[in-house]
């Protein structure tokens, strides 16, 4: 019934890297509504080039992470307006979340793909379009900012 | 930062994404995404090039043909232009002031002379023919046909028609004749004048429905005495080596009728109702809709449903949107299934509360359903008909159904484009278009489009939403004509 053809890398890419993604994106956006959103946006933005890629999934990663960047704005301005949240228990794991919540985007950017998605200054570079240095930069001001939290 | 500070930092944040929940249905979120990104599209890149079309014609033909202010189409009077840029789904045809009127699909509206009173237009599968009843309401209505341009307007049959349909691969029409309980019979006739016996005067034909392929036709007849002798549900080859030969699928209790559906679009089986006592009234309130291969084999039943072919609409791929529920107000316990013929298998689609579905109508791709929802309520009052809104869904995502924006109240009979990309609708005062995806409607006539019933067999009275003078659009594709 469905006329669209998709290419089989896709298919393939979804079943190995969906979940990842949308753990990569909760990490960016603290919202797991708004990262499967961006997920599946990025699947619907990448089917027609992902044939002339030479790293569909390093493609598919850098189209989330962007998208979780130019969602971001809105994410905070709408999570300054809503009521904030009952929680049952407040543990270490939501300290860091408000902590990361709390960090500039590139910088919250830079933490999640460094120690999350283990990736190197390099790629990360390279997936925020800058230096290496700026990268290393951001890195320390975002770790500094975290000691708090991560504190054993 | 230490080493050990920096494993931490790894360890909760991979506790912390741990928490994000992926949903199991993402892939068939992604390509309703994906669909709808299309069809955004294609409404795009349809809409730039009707601007193109229309700066074409207003501002280069004129410097390149300075003498002729014209477009160059040739257009006989009378004729009333559309409004300049309108996008329609093609060509349509409706009643207005007791007059037939046909609107080209691309600009121009036209009566048809010497058509009054007309009622209930119908396209022939080509588009090349329009039939229409003159003098419904009266003691001898007449069957014309006339071309889309008003030419060849010609009486095809008289009679008193208990049911008019056009073949779906030929310019011909099979009618049936009830001028009395017992007999009138079945007949084909043609544009050019010809007429072909199906079934003898002798003989009442209760209902009938095409073949696809036009080849032969399902039918059932009236049987007197009507609790001895069983209604058979016929299949009569028309045309071809074969023709005139009888095969029986199945037979109704005594004193039971059979009202003939629409086949399966394979042509495999066929779509039916039991009609207890040959009864209206009975049939008004809802009857099950039954289901079985040309075999007669293991039939099955869909859903109770009220016997009216306008809810009813097919997939390409064989599945059926039926508009389920009893009672004879269309404003009261109404709602759409997809359902399986072969299987019986239904699923209901899922609309907000204190709603009823009605109206479906099934793109030409197979992909969506445009269909009317309109609050709940015990009668269908004039106020309630101002609640009928333009609703879509995707086939393959039920779940989905949404208002199409901008679409206007008291919408009935939405129609998809061939270009499944706009659909037409009538209200109560217009004839509109409007892209699937939402925008502006485009009223292709400001004339009163709903006006009454035909008064055939009190259809109104007893639920059905037909209306005399309802836009009927032009066949979309092969497929929707039968």
């Amino acid at each position: 019934m469905g006329a669209v053809v998709w290419p089989h890398d896709l298919v393939s890419l979804y079943r190995t890297r969906y979940d990842d993604m949308v753990r990569l994106a909760f990490l960016l956006t603290g919202s797991s509504a708004e990262a499967e959103e961006i997920v599946q946006e990025a699947f619907v933005k990448i089917r027609n080039r992902i044939d002339r890629v030479d790293n569909p999934s390093a493609y598919l990663r850098t189209t989330v992470v962007n998208g979780c960047r130019n969602r971001y704005r809105r994410i905070l301005v709408e999570r300054r307006h809503a009521e904030p949240a009952e929680r049952a228990s407040y543990d270490r794991v939501d300290e860091l979340n408000d902590a990361l919540t709390a960090l500039a985007i590139r910088q919250r950017t830079v933490i999640v793909l460094r120690f999350y998605a283990q990736m190197s200054e390099a790629e990360i570079a390279q997936v925020l379009g800058c230096r290496p240095g700026t990268v290393k930069s951001l890195c320390h001001r975002g770790l500094c900012e975290l000691r708090r939290v991560i504190q054993p | 930062m230490s080493e050990r500070n920096e494993t931490s930092l790894e360890s909760q944040l991979a506790e912390l994404a741990s928490r994000a929940q992926p949903s199991a249905d993402g892939w068939q979120a992604i390509l309703a995404r994906a669909r709808r990104q299309d069809r955004r599209r294609r409404s795009a890149v349809a809409a730039a090039l009707s601007f193109a079309v229309v700066v074409a014609t207003i501002v280069v033909w004129p410097r390149l043909h300075p003498g002729n202010h014209g477009t160059g189409v040739s257009v006989a009077s009378p004729t009333v232009a559309a409004p300049p840029g309108a996008r329609s789904p093609g060509p349509a045809a409706w009643v207005s002031g007791n007059q037939l009127w046909v609107y080209s699909g691309s600009g121009a509206l036209r009566p048809v002379t010497g058509s009054s009173p007309a009622a209930d237009p119908e396209w022939s599968y080509d588009g090349q023919w329009i039939s229409y009843l003159r003098g419904a309401n009266t003691a001898h209505p007449e069957l014309w046909v006339v071309r889309p341009d008003g030419s060849g307007n010609t009486e095809v049959w008289n009679g008193k028609p208990g049911g008019i349909e056009w073949s779906p691969t030929a310019e011909e029409l099979a009618v049936s004749d009830t001028p009395a309980v017992g007999i009138g019979g079945l007949a084909i006739v043609t544009p050019n004048g010809t007429r072909q016996t199906v079934v003898p005067y002798s003989s009442e034909v209760n209902s009938f429905a095409w073949a696809p392929d036009g080849q032969s036709i399902a039918l059932s007849e009236v049987m007197a005495p009507a609790d001895t002798f069983a209604s058979p549900l016929d299949i009569v080859t028309v045309h071809g080596p074969d023709a005139g030969r009888t095969t029986t699928v199945l037979r109704a209790g005594p004193d039971v009728g059979i009202a003939v559906g629409p086949w399966w679009p394979s042509g495999k089986g066929l779509l039916y109702w039991f009609e207890p006592q040959y009864s209206r009234s009975v049939e008004a309130s809802g009857l099950t809709l039954m289901s079985t291969t040309l075999a007669g084999t293991a039939p099955v039943t869909l859903a109770t449903t009220l016997v009216s072919l306008p809810w009813l609409s097919w997939a390409p791929n064989g599945q059926l949107l039926v508009v389920s529920g009893s009672g004879a107000q269309p404003s009261d316990n109404k709602s759409l299934e997809l359902c399986t013929p072969a299987t019986g298998a239904c699923t209901k689609v899922p609309t907000p509360a204190d709603t009823v579905s009605l109206d479906p109508s099934v793109s030409p791709d197979g992909q969506q359903v445009a269909f009317v929802l309109a609050s709940q309520s015990a009668s269908a009052t004039s106020a309630w008909f101002a609640t009928r809104r333009l609703w879509v869904f995707d086939l393959d995502n039920l779940a989905d159904a949404h208002a199409v924006a901008g679409a206007s109240a008291g919408t009935a009979l939405p129609s998809w484009g061939a270009d499944g990309l706009t659909i037409g609708y009538s209200t109560a005062t217009d004839v509109e278009s409007i892209p699937a995806a939402g925008g502006k409607p485009t009223v292709v006539s400001g004339a009163a489009a709903l006006t009454g019933s035909t008064g055939l067999d009190g259809e109104t009275a007893l639920g059905k939403t037909t209306w005399a003078s309802h836009a009927v659009w032009a066949p979309a594709s092969g497929w929707m004509a039968g």
